[in-house]
Protein backbone atom coordinates (compact mmCIF):
# COMPACT_ATOMS: atom_id res chain seq x y z
CA UNK A 1 0.00 0.00 0.00
CA UNK A 2 1.36 3.53 -0.92
CA UNK A 3 1.86 6.22 1.73
CA UNK A 4 2.29 9.93 2.24
CA UNK A 5 4.96 11.51 4.06
CA UNK A 6 2.59 12.89 6.18
CA UNK A 7 1.85 8.88 6.98
CA UNK A 8 4.15 9.16 10.25
CA UNK A 9 1.74 11.72 11.70
CA UNK A 10 -1.30 9.92 10.67
CA UNK A 11 -0.68 6.08 12.12
CA UNK A 12 -0.46 7.41 15.81
CA UNK A 13 -3.51 10.02 15.46
CA UNK A 14 -6.10 8.92 12.99
CA UNK A 15 -8.53 5.83 11.73
CA UNK A 16 -6.86 5.03 9.18
CA UNK A 17 -8.47 3.46 5.59
CA UNK A 18 -7.27 2.60 2.08
CA UNK A 19 -8.64 4.68 -1.03
CA UNK A 20 -7.33 4.32 -4.05
CA UNK A 21 -4.06 2.17 -2.77
CA UNK A 22 -3.48 4.83 -0.13
CA UNK A 23 -3.36 3.82 3.85
CA UNK A 24 -5.29 7.70 4.34
CA UNK A 25 -6.71 8.85 7.39
CA UNK A 26 -10.69 8.84 7.55
CA UNK A 27 -10.70 11.12 10.78
CA UNK A 28 -8.89 12.34 13.27
CA UNK A 29 -11.56 13.34 15.90
CA UNK A 30 -13.93 12.31 14.20
CA UNK A 31 -15.99 13.49 10.34
CA UNK A 32 -18.82 15.66 11.85
CA UNK A 33 -16.29 17.36 14.10
CA UNK A 34 -13.77 17.73 11.26
CA UNK A 35 -16.07 18.94 8.71
CA UNK A 36 -18.28 21.45 11.24
CA UNK A 37 -14.62 23.30 11.85
CA UNK A 38 -13.82 23.42 8.12
CA UNK A 39 -17.75 25.27 7.85
CA UNK A 40 -16.68 27.38 10.80
CA UNK A 41 -13.16 27.67 11.46
CA UNK A 42 -9.75 25.93 9.54
CA UNK A 43 -9.32 22.25 9.14
CA UNK A 44 -5.79 20.93 7.79
CA UNK A 45 -6.08 17.90 5.07
CA UNK A 46 -3.41 16.02 3.64
CA UNK A 47 -3.97 15.41 0.19
CA UNK A 48 -0.52 14.20 -0.82
CA UNK A 49 -2.29 10.91 -2.26
CA UNK A 50 -3.52 13.18 -5.34
CA UNK A 51 -1.42 12.95 -8.64
CA UNK A 52 0.98 16.37 -9.64
CA UNK A 53 2.74 16.59 -13.00
CA UNK A 54 4.75 19.01 -14.47
CA UNK A 55 3.65 20.09 -17.96
CA UNK A 56 6.56 22.94 -19.61
CA UNK A 57 7.98 23.85 -22.75
CA UNK A 58 7.40 25.59 -25.72
CA UNK A 59 4.06 23.85 -26.01
CA UNK A 60 2.87 23.34 -22.74
CA UNK A 61 0.43 25.25 -23.68
CA UNK A 62 -1.01 24.11 -27.03
CA UNK A 63 -0.85 20.53 -25.47
CA UNK A 64 -2.78 21.13 -22.97
CA UNK A 65 -5.32 23.06 -25.35
CA UNK A 66 -5.72 20.08 -26.90
CA UNK A 67 -6.04 17.18 -24.75
CA UNK A 68 -8.61 20.02 -22.36
CA UNK A 69 -12.02 21.10 -23.38
CA UNK A 70 -11.70 24.29 -21.14
CA UNK A 71 -10.01 27.72 -23.36
CA UNK A 72 -6.39 27.68 -21.61
CA UNK A 73 -5.12 30.46 -23.86
CA UNK A 74 -8.07 32.61 -22.34
CA UNK A 75 -5.90 31.07 -18.61
CA UNK A 76 -3.21 34.06 -17.79
CA UNK A 77 -0.51 33.26 -15.58
CA UNK A 78 -0.50 32.63 -11.75
CA UNK A 79 -4.43 31.24 -12.21
CA UNK A 80 -5.49 28.17 -11.39
CA UNK A 81 -8.52 26.40 -13.26
CA UNK A 82 -10.74 23.37 -12.76
CA UNK A 83 -11.06 21.44 -15.52
CA UNK A 84 -11.52 17.91 -17.04
CA UNK A 85 -9.75 15.94 -19.65
CA UNK A 86 -12.14 14.31 -22.37
CA UNK A 87 -11.73 10.55 -24.32
CA UNK A 88 -12.47 11.04 -28.11
CA UNK A 89 -15.86 9.90 -27.01
CA UNK A 90 -16.15 13.00 -24.39
CA UNK A 91 -15.71 10.60 -21.55
CA UNK A 92 -13.93 11.88 -18.63
CA UNK A 93 -10.69 10.66 -18.13
CA UNK A 94 -10.17 12.43 -15.47
CA UNK A 95 -11.01 15.62 -13.33
CA UNK A 96 -7.83 18.10 -12.40
CA UNK A 97 -7.27 21.85 -11.06
CA UNK A 98 -4.39 23.00 -12.93
CA UNK A 99 -2.12 25.77 -12.02
CA UNK A 100 -0.42 28.17 -14.77
CA UNK A 101 2.52 28.88 -13.23
CA UNK A 102 4.55 30.33 -15.90
CA UNK A 103 3.51 31.13 -19.78
CA UNK A 104 4.72 27.56 -20.97
CA UNK A 105 4.70 25.91 -17.44
CA UNK A 106 1.80 24.16 -15.81
CA UNK A 107 1.11 22.27 -12.79
CA UNK A 108 -1.26 19.51 -13.45
CA UNK A 109 -3.25 18.09 -10.26
CA UNK A 110 -5.07 14.87 -10.91
CA UNK A 111 -6.80 12.30 -8.74
CA UNK A 112 -5.08 10.03 -6.40
CA UNK A 113 -6.87 6.90 -8.09
CA UNK A 114 -6.01 7.86 -11.74
CA UNK A 115 -1.88 9.04 -11.36
CA UNK A 116 -1.08 5.69 -13.43
CA UNK A 117 -3.39 6.32 -16.14
CA UNK A 118 -2.89 10.35 -16.22
CA UNK A 119 0.94 9.93 -16.75
CA UNK A 120 0.14 7.47 -19.64
CA UNK A 121 -2.57 9.45 -20.83
CA UNK A 122 -0.39 13.13 -20.92
CA UNK A 123 2.41 10.89 -22.39
CA UNK A 124 0.76 8.84 -24.96
CA UNK A 125 -0.49 12.32 -26.57
CA UNK A 126 2.68 14.55 -25.63
CA UNK A 127 4.65 12.58 -28.64
CA UNK A 128 3.43 15.38 -31.41
CA UNK A 129 4.07 18.27 -28.86
CA UNK A 130 7.59 19.98 -27.43
CA UNK A 131 7.05 19.61 -24.13
CA UNK A 132 8.81 17.63 -21.13
CA UNK A 133 6.56 15.77 -18.24
CA UNK A 134 7.17 15.42 -15.27
CA UNK A 135 5.47 12.94 -12.54
CA UNK A 136 6.03 14.48 -9.32
CA UNK A 137 3.35 12.69 -7.03
CA UNK A 138 5.55 10.64 -5.29
CA UNK A 139 8.71 13.15 -4.33
CA UNK A 140 6.06 16.06 -3.38
CA UNK A 141 3.30 16.19 -0.80
CA UNK A 142 0.34 18.97 -0.68
CA UNK A 143 -1.90 20.28 2.00
CA UNK A 144 -5.19 21.68 2.07
CA UNK A 145 -5.36 24.64 4.51
CA UNK A 146 -9.42 25.17 4.26
CA UNK A 147 -12.31 27.49 6.21
CA UNK A 148 -13.17 31.18 6.74
CA UNK A 149 -10.09 31.74 8.99
CA UNK A 150 -7.57 29.89 5.99
CA UNK A 151 -6.47 33.99 5.07
CA UNK A 152 -5.94 34.87 8.55
CA UNK A 153 -3.30 32.19 9.84
CA UNK A 154 -1.72 32.13 6.21
CA UNK A 155 -1.07 35.44 6.67
CA UNK A 156 1.24 35.09 9.91
CA UNK A 157 3.08 32.80 7.40
CA UNK A 158 4.02 34.42 3.94
CA UNK A 159 5.00 38.03 3.42
CA UNK A 160 2.37 37.95 0.01
CA UNK A 161 -0.40 40.30 0.62
CA UNK A 162 -3.50 37.34 0.74
CA UNK A 163 -6.05 40.05 0.28
CA UNK A 164 -4.40 40.22 -3.04
CA UNK A 165 -4.76 36.99 -4.41
CA UNK A 166 -8.18 35.94 -5.92
CA UNK A 167 -9.58 32.56 -5.42
CA UNK A 168 -8.00 30.10 -8.13
CA UNK A 169 -5.01 32.34 -7.83
CA UNK A 170 -1.30 30.61 -7.64
CA UNK A 171 2.05 31.55 -6.67
CA UNK A 172 5.29 30.69 -5.19
CA UNK A 173 6.25 31.33 -1.50
CA UNK A 174 8.52 30.46 1.15
CA UNK A 175 6.99 29.83 4.91
CA UNK A 176 9.84 29.94 7.25
CA UNK A 177 12.73 28.40 5.06
CA UNK A 178 10.52 26.13 3.03
CA UNK A 179 9.59 26.53 -0.62
CA UNK A 180 5.89 25.93 -1.46
CA UNK A 181 3.52 26.88 -4.43
CA UNK A 182 0.50 28.10 -2.95
CA UNK A 183 -2.72 27.56 -4.27
CA UNK A 184 -6.07 29.56 -3.29
CA UNK A 185 -8.55 26.31 -4.24
CA UNK A 186 -10.08 23.62 -2.77
CA UNK A 187 -12.21 20.56 -2.38
CA UNK A 188 -14.69 21.77 0.17
CA UNK A 189 -16.44 24.85 -1.04
CA UNK A 190 -14.61 26.86 2.11
CA UNK A 191 -12.27 29.44 1.45
CA UNK A 192 -8.72 28.07 1.78
CA UNK A 193 -5.22 27.35 0.30
CA UNK A 194 -4.05 24.15 -1.49
CA UNK A 195 0.00 24.47 -0.86
CA UNK A 196 2.53 22.04 -2.73
CA UNK A 197 5.91 21.07 -1.20
CA UNK A 198 8.78 19.55 -3.44
CA UNK A 199 11.72 17.74 -2.76
CA UNK A 200 9.92 15.48 -0.24
CA UNK A 201 8.78 11.70 -0.17
CA UNK A 202 7.35 8.61 2.43
CA UNK A 203 11.40 8.30 3.13
CA UNK A 204 12.44 11.48 3.58
CA UNK A 205 9.30 13.58 5.27
CA UNK A 206 10.56 16.11 7.03
CA UNK A 207 9.65 19.09 5.04
CA UNK A 208 6.08 18.21 4.87
CA UNK A 209 5.95 17.07 8.68
CA UNK A 210 7.18 20.57 10.06
CA UNK A 211 4.97 22.59 7.80
CA UNK A 212 1.85 20.16 8.78
CA UNK A 213 3.11 20.64 12.66
CA UNK A 214 3.69 24.27 11.80
CA UNK A 215 -0.24 24.50 10.37
CA UNK A 216 -1.59 22.36 13.44
CA UNK A 217 0.30 24.65 16.13
CA UNK A 218 -1.47 28.06 14.21
CA UNK A 219 -5.01 26.24 15.15
CA UNK A 220 -5.74 24.47 11.89
CA UNK A 221 -7.55 21.01 13.23
CA UNK A 222 -6.49 18.06 11.38
CA UNK A 223 -9.08 16.40 8.92
CA UNK A 224 -9.30 13.10 7.17
CA UNK A 225 -11.19 11.79 3.86
CA UNK A 226 -14.38 11.65 5.74
CA UNK A 227 -14.63 15.12 6.08
CA UNK A 228 -13.15 15.85 2.92
CA UNK A 229 -16.14 13.73 1.36
CA UNK A 230 -19.25 15.29 2.88
CA UNK A 231 -17.57 18.55 2.50
CA UNK A 232 -17.20 18.15 -1.11
CA UNK A 233 -20.59 16.51 -1.34
CA UNK A 234 -22.35 19.30 0.31
CA UNK A 235 -20.58 21.84 -2.27
CA UNK A 236 -21.61 20.05 -5.42
CA UNK A 237 -18.26 18.70 -6.48
CA UNK A 238 -17.58 15.60 -8.10
CA UNK A 239 -15.56 12.98 -6.82
CA UNK A 240 -14.07 10.79 -10.07
CA UNK A 241 -15.11 7.05 -10.11
CA UNK A 242 -18.31 8.10 -8.41
CA UNK A 243 -19.87 11.18 -10.09
CA UNK A 244 -17.53 10.88 -12.90
CA UNK A 245 -15.96 8.50 -15.13
CA UNK A 246 -15.28 7.77 -18.83
CA UNK A 247 -19.17 6.90 -19.03
CA UNK A 248 -19.99 10.88 -18.68
CA UNK A 249 -19.18 13.75 -20.32
CA UNK A 250 -18.94 16.99 -18.99
CA UNK A 251 -22.14 18.00 -20.37
CA UNK A 252 -24.08 15.66 -18.14
CA UNK A 253 -21.76 16.11 -15.81
CA UNK A 254 -23.41 19.56 -15.33
CA UNK A 255 -19.76 20.95 -16.10
CA UNK A 256 -20.74 22.52 -19.19
CA UNK A 257 -19.00 26.51 -17.64
CA UNK A 258 -15.70 24.74 -18.51
CA UNK A 259 -16.43 23.15 -21.81
CA UNK A 260 -15.72 25.35 -24.46
CA UNK A 261 -16.83 25.12 -28.37
CA UNK A 262 -15.42 27.90 -29.96
CA UNK A 263 -11.55 27.67 -29.09
CA UNK A 264 -10.75 25.53 -31.88
CA UNK A 265 -10.25 21.19 -31.99
CA UNK A 266 -9.43 19.12 -28.90
CA UNK A 267 -9.58 15.79 -28.32
CA UNK A 268 -13.71 15.03 -27.63
CA UNK A 269 -14.76 18.37 -29.47
CA UNK A 270 -16.61 16.29 -32.02
CA UNK A 271 -18.16 14.00 -29.53
CA UNK A 272 -19.48 16.89 -27.06
CA UNK A 273 -20.30 18.89 -30.28
CA UNK A 274 -23.13 16.22 -31.15
CA UNK A 275 -23.50 15.76 -27.61
CA UNK A 276 -24.71 19.46 -27.35
CA UNK A 277 -27.05 19.02 -30.53
CA UNK A 278 -28.94 16.60 -29.30
CA UNK A 279 -29.23 17.64 -25.92
CA UNK A 280 -28.48 16.08 -22.57
CA UNK A 281 -31.01 13.06 -21.76
CA UNK A 282 -29.47 13.04 -17.93
CA UNK A 283 -28.13 15.96 -15.42
CA UNK A 284 -25.53 15.32 -12.53
CA UNK A 285 -27.57 17.32 -9.80
CA UNK A 286 -27.44 17.64 -6.05
CA UNK A 287 -30.75 16.35 -3.69
CA UNK A 288 -31.47 17.20 -0.62
CA UNK A 289 -33.56 14.17 1.52
CA UNK A 290 -37.04 15.54 2.46
CA UNK A 291 -37.61 11.93 4.42
CA UNK A 292 -35.10 10.33 7.16
CA UNK A 293 -32.58 7.74 5.40
CA UNK A 294 -29.31 8.38 3.61
CA UNK A 295 -28.86 8.05 0.30
CA UNK A 296 -26.15 6.03 -1.19
CA UNK A 297 -24.09 5.40 -4.39
CA UNK A 298 -26.01 3.58 -6.82
CA UNK A 299 -29.74 3.51 -4.65
CA UNK A 300 -32.33 4.53 -7.79
CA UNK A 301 -34.37 7.73 -7.93
CA UNK A 302 -37.77 7.34 -9.08
CA UNK A 303 -40.53 9.23 -10.03
CA UNK A 304 -43.77 7.98 -10.10
CA UNK A 305 -42.64 4.55 -9.81
CA UNK A 306 -40.72 4.84 -12.46
CA UNK A 307 -36.66 4.56 -12.58
CA UNK A 308 -35.78 8.62 -13.50
CA UNK A 309 -32.18 8.46 -12.07
CA UNK A 310 -29.50 6.71 -9.67
CA UNK A 311 -27.42 8.35 -7.07
CA UNK A 312 -23.61 8.53 -7.62
CA UNK A 313 -22.70 9.61 -4.25
CA UNK A 314 -24.19 10.58 -0.80
CA UNK A 315 -24.10 10.89 2.67
CA UNK A 316 -25.00 12.65 6.15
CA UNK A 317 -24.71 15.95 6.18
CA UNK A 318 -23.12 16.88 9.78
CA UNK A 319 -24.40 20.63 9.06
CA UNK A 320 -27.48 19.94 7.63
CA UNK A 321 -28.33 17.06 9.79
CA UNK A 322 -29.64 15.12 6.94
CA UNK A 323 -28.69 12.64 3.59
CA UNK A 324 -28.13 14.52 1.00
CA UNK A 325 -26.95 12.83 -2.21
CA UNK A 326 -25.51 13.88 -6.25
CA UNK A 327 -26.75 11.89 -8.90
CA UNK A 328 -28.06 11.60 -12.24
CA UNK A 329 -31.30 12.46 -13.27
CA UNK A 330 -33.66 12.59 -16.31
CA UNK A 331 -33.16 15.85 -17.72
CA UNK A 332 -36.51 16.65 -17.74
CA UNK A 333 -36.94 16.52 -14.20
CA UNK A 334 -33.50 18.07 -13.14
CA UNK A 335 -34.84 21.68 -12.11
CA UNK A 336 -34.73 22.57 -8.45
CA UNK A 337 -37.14 21.92 -6.19
CA UNK A 338 -38.43 18.76 -8.13
CA UNK A 339 -40.16 15.90 -5.77
CA UNK A 340 -38.62 12.76 -6.45
CA UNK A 341 -37.98 9.25 -4.45
CA UNK A 342 -34.88 7.62 -3.87
CA UNK A 343 -35.04 4.08 -2.70
CA UNK A 344 -33.16 3.58 -0.20
CA UNK A 345 -32.67 -0.58 0.47
CA UNK A 346 -36.32 -0.96 -0.15
CA UNK A 347 -37.98 2.13 1.07
CA UNK A 348 -38.68 4.88 -1.40
CA UNK A 349 -37.76 8.20 0.76
CA UNK A 350 -38.92 11.68 -0.28
CA UNK A 351 -35.87 13.68 -1.47
CA UNK A 352 -35.63 17.23 -3.47
CA UNK A 353 -33.73 18.41 -6.24
CA UNK A 354 -31.39 21.44 -5.59
CA UNK A 355 -28.50 22.83 -7.58
CA UNK A 356 -25.57 22.68 -4.81
CA UNK A 357 -24.14 24.19 -2.89
CA UNK A 358 -26.53 23.01 -0.83
CA UNK A 359 -26.02 24.66 2.47
CA UNK A 360 -26.88 28.68 2.80
CA UNK A 361 -24.44 30.21 1.22
CA UNK A 362 -25.19 33.22 3.06
CA UNK A 363 -23.68 31.35 6.07
CA UNK A 364 -21.43 29.21 4.49
CA UNK A 365 -18.82 29.03 1.93
CA UNK A 366 -16.13 31.13 0.24
CA UNK A 367 -18.63 33.02 -1.41
CA UNK A 368 -19.97 34.88 2.00
CA UNK A 369 -16.05 36.15 2.15
CA UNK A 370 -15.09 38.25 -0.05
CA UNK A 371 -11.64 37.09 -2.01
CA UNK B 1 -13.48 -4.73 32.32
CA UNK B 2 -11.73 -2.99 29.84
CA UNK B 3 -9.88 -4.17 26.71
CA UNK B 4 -7.28 -1.37 25.07
CA UNK B 5 -10.05 1.56 25.27
CA UNK B 6 -13.55 -0.58 25.17
CA UNK B 7 -15.49 -1.31 27.90
CA UNK B 8 -16.82 -4.96 28.50
CA UNK B 9 -19.35 -5.21 31.05
CA UNK B 10 -18.76 -8.78 32.75
CA UNK B 11 -22.63 -9.55 33.35
CA UNK B 12 -23.42 -9.60 29.44
CA UNK B 13 -23.24 -11.89 26.36
CA UNK B 14 -21.90 -11.23 23.13
CA UNK B 15 -21.69 -12.19 19.12
CA UNK B 16 -18.42 -12.04 16.90
CA UNK B 17 -20.60 -8.85 15.47
CA UNK B 18 -20.37 -6.84 18.25
CA UNK B 19 -23.91 -7.03 19.23
CA UNK B 20 -24.59 -7.43 23.32
CA UNK B 21 -27.25 -9.05 25.27
CA UNK B 22 -28.19 -8.27 28.74
CA UNK B 23 -30.64 -11.00 30.39
CA UNK B 24 -33.16 -9.76 32.51
CA UNK B 25 -35.25 -12.47 32.92
CA UNK B 26 -36.23 -15.84 31.11
CA UNK B 27 -38.66 -14.00 28.81
CA UNK B 28 -37.02 -10.98 28.71
CA UNK B 29 -33.18 -9.27 27.04
CA UNK B 30 -32.30 -6.43 25.85
CA UNK B 31 -30.26 -5.82 23.05
CA UNK B 32 -27.71 -3.56 21.86
CA UNK B 33 -24.24 -2.73 20.08
CA UNK B 34 -21.03 -2.89 22.04
CA UNK B 35 -18.26 0.48 23.19
CA UNK B 36 -16.40 -1.70 20.45
CA UNK B 37 -18.76 -1.10 17.06
CA UNK B 38 -19.09 2.38 18.15
CA UNK B 39 -16.24 3.67 18.55
CA UNK B 40 -15.48 2.05 15.15
CA UNK B 41 -18.73 3.48 13.60
CA UNK B 42 -17.18 6.45 15.21
CA UNK B 43 -20.03 9.36 13.70
CA UNK B 44 -23.26 7.14 14.54
CA UNK B 45 -26.30 9.04 12.59
CA UNK B 46 -29.26 6.94 11.41
CA UNK B 47 -30.52 3.54 13.09
CA UNK B 48 -33.31 1.93 11.49
CA UNK B 49 -35.13 -0.40 13.95
CA UNK B 50 -37.70 -3.35 13.95
CA UNK B 51 -41.21 -3.53 14.20
CA UNK B 52 -42.74 -4.21 17.73
CA UNK B 53 -43.87 -7.71 17.61
CA UNK B 54 -41.53 -8.42 15.08
CA UNK B 55 -40.38 -11.80 15.13
CA UNK B 56 -36.82 -12.46 14.43
CA UNK B 57 -34.74 -15.60 14.05
CA UNK B 58 -31.04 -15.92 15.53
CA UNK B 59 -28.25 -13.63 13.52
CA UNK B 60 -30.97 -12.36 11.37
CA UNK B 61 -31.41 -8.10 10.71
CA UNK B 62 -32.45 -6.70 13.61
CA UNK B 63 -31.78 -3.24 11.90
CA UNK B 64 -29.12 -1.10 10.29
CA UNK B 65 -26.97 1.58 12.30
CA UNK B 66 -25.50 4.29 9.92
CA UNK B 67 -22.56 6.17 10.17
CA UNK B 68 -21.49 9.24 7.87
CA UNK B 69 -19.53 6.68 5.71
CA UNK B 70 -21.44 3.29 5.53
CA UNK B 71 -24.33 0.96 6.56
CA UNK B 72 -23.87 -1.83 8.69
CA UNK B 73 -26.17 -4.50 9.47
CA UNK B 74 -27.65 -5.04 13.59
CA UNK B 75 -27.86 -8.80 13.88
CA UNK B 76 -30.45 -10.37 15.99
CA UNK B 77 -28.54 -12.05 18.75
CA UNK B 78 -31.41 -14.51 19.51
CA UNK B 79 -34.89 -16.23 18.49
CA UNK B 80 -37.48 -14.21 19.52
CA UNK B 81 -39.99 -11.33 19.45
CA UNK B 82 -39.19 -7.71 19.51
CA UNK B 83 -41.65 -6.19 22.65
CA UNK B 84 -39.85 -2.33 22.43
CA UNK B 85 -37.41 -0.37 20.41
CA UNK B 86 -35.42 2.22 21.55
CA UNK B 87 -37.49 4.92 19.98
CA UNK B 88 -35.07 8.27 21.00
CA UNK B 89 -32.12 6.56 19.18
CA UNK B 90 -34.12 7.79 16.21
CA UNK B 91 -33.97 11.30 16.99
CA UNK B 92 -30.90 11.00 18.80
CA UNK B 93 -28.58 7.79 17.16
CA UNK B 94 -25.51 9.42 18.91
CA UNK B 95 -27.17 8.11 22.29
CA UNK B 96 -25.07 5.01 21.06
CA UNK B 97 -21.95 6.12 20.86
CA UNK B 98 -22.84 8.20 24.00
CA UNK B 99 -24.08 5.35 26.00
CA UNK B 100 -23.67 2.03 24.43
CA UNK B 101 -24.72 -0.23 26.73
CA UNK B 102 -27.16 1.93 28.71
CA UNK B 103 -29.03 4.98 27.18
CA UNK B 104 -27.74 3.13 23.67
CA UNK B 105 -29.46 -0.06 24.23
CA UNK B 106 -31.67 -0.89 20.60
CA UNK B 107 -34.30 -3.65 21.65
CA UNK B 108 -35.53 -5.17 24.34
CA UNK B 109 -36.85 -8.89 23.25
CA UNK B 110 -38.81 -11.83 24.37
CA UNK B 111 -36.47 -14.91 23.86
CA UNK B 112 -37.81 -18.30 22.61
CA UNK B 113 -34.55 -20.39 22.94
CA UNK B 114 -32.98 -18.56 25.54
CA UNK B 115 -31.08 -21.16 26.75
CA UNK B 116 -30.06 -22.80 23.91
CA UNK B 117 -28.83 -19.70 22.14
CA UNK B 118 -26.61 -18.31 25.09
CA UNK B 119 -24.62 -21.40 24.63
CA UNK B 120 -24.06 -20.01 20.79
CA UNK B 121 -22.97 -16.38 22.14
CA UNK B 122 -19.61 -15.11 23.41
CA UNK B 123 -19.27 -14.82 27.78
CA UNK B 124 -17.10 -11.49 28.47
CA UNK B 125 -14.04 -12.81 28.67
CA UNK B 126 -14.29 -14.53 25.17
CA UNK B 127 -15.38 -11.56 23.60
CA UNK B 128 -12.59 -9.42 25.16
CA UNK B 129 -10.29 -12.24 23.63
CA UNK B 130 -11.54 -11.57 20.82
CA UNK B 131 -11.19 -7.67 20.79
CA UNK B 132 -7.41 -8.46 22.49
CA UNK B 133 -6.87 -10.11 18.94
CA UNK B 134 -8.48 -7.66 16.30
Amino acid sequence: MKRTPLFHYHKDNSKLIEFAEFEMPLWFKGISEEHLTVRESLGLFDVSHMGRFLVKGKDATDFLNYLLPTDVLKVSKGRSFYTVFCNGEGGIVDDSVILKREENEYLVIGNAINIEKDWNWLKKHAKSFDVELNNLSDDSAMLALQGPKAEEVLQTLVKEDLKQIKRFSNFKAKIEDLEVIISRTGYTGEDGFEIIIFDVSYEEPQKALNLWNLLLSKGALPCGLGARDTLRLEAGMCLYGNDIDESVNPLEANLSWIVSFDKGDYLGREALIKVKEKGVKRLRKGFLMEDRGIPRAKCKILKDEEEVGIVSSGTFSPLLKKGIAQGYIKASLSKDDELVQIDIRGIKSLARVKTPPLYDTNLYGWKRIKV
Amino acid sequence: MKVKEYEVPEELYYTKEHEWVKVISKDRVIVGITDYAVKMLKDIVYFSLPRINQEINFMDSLGTVESIKAVSEIYSPLTGKVIKVNERLLSEPELAYNSPYQEGWIVEMEPKRLDDELKLLLKSEDYAKLLQNL
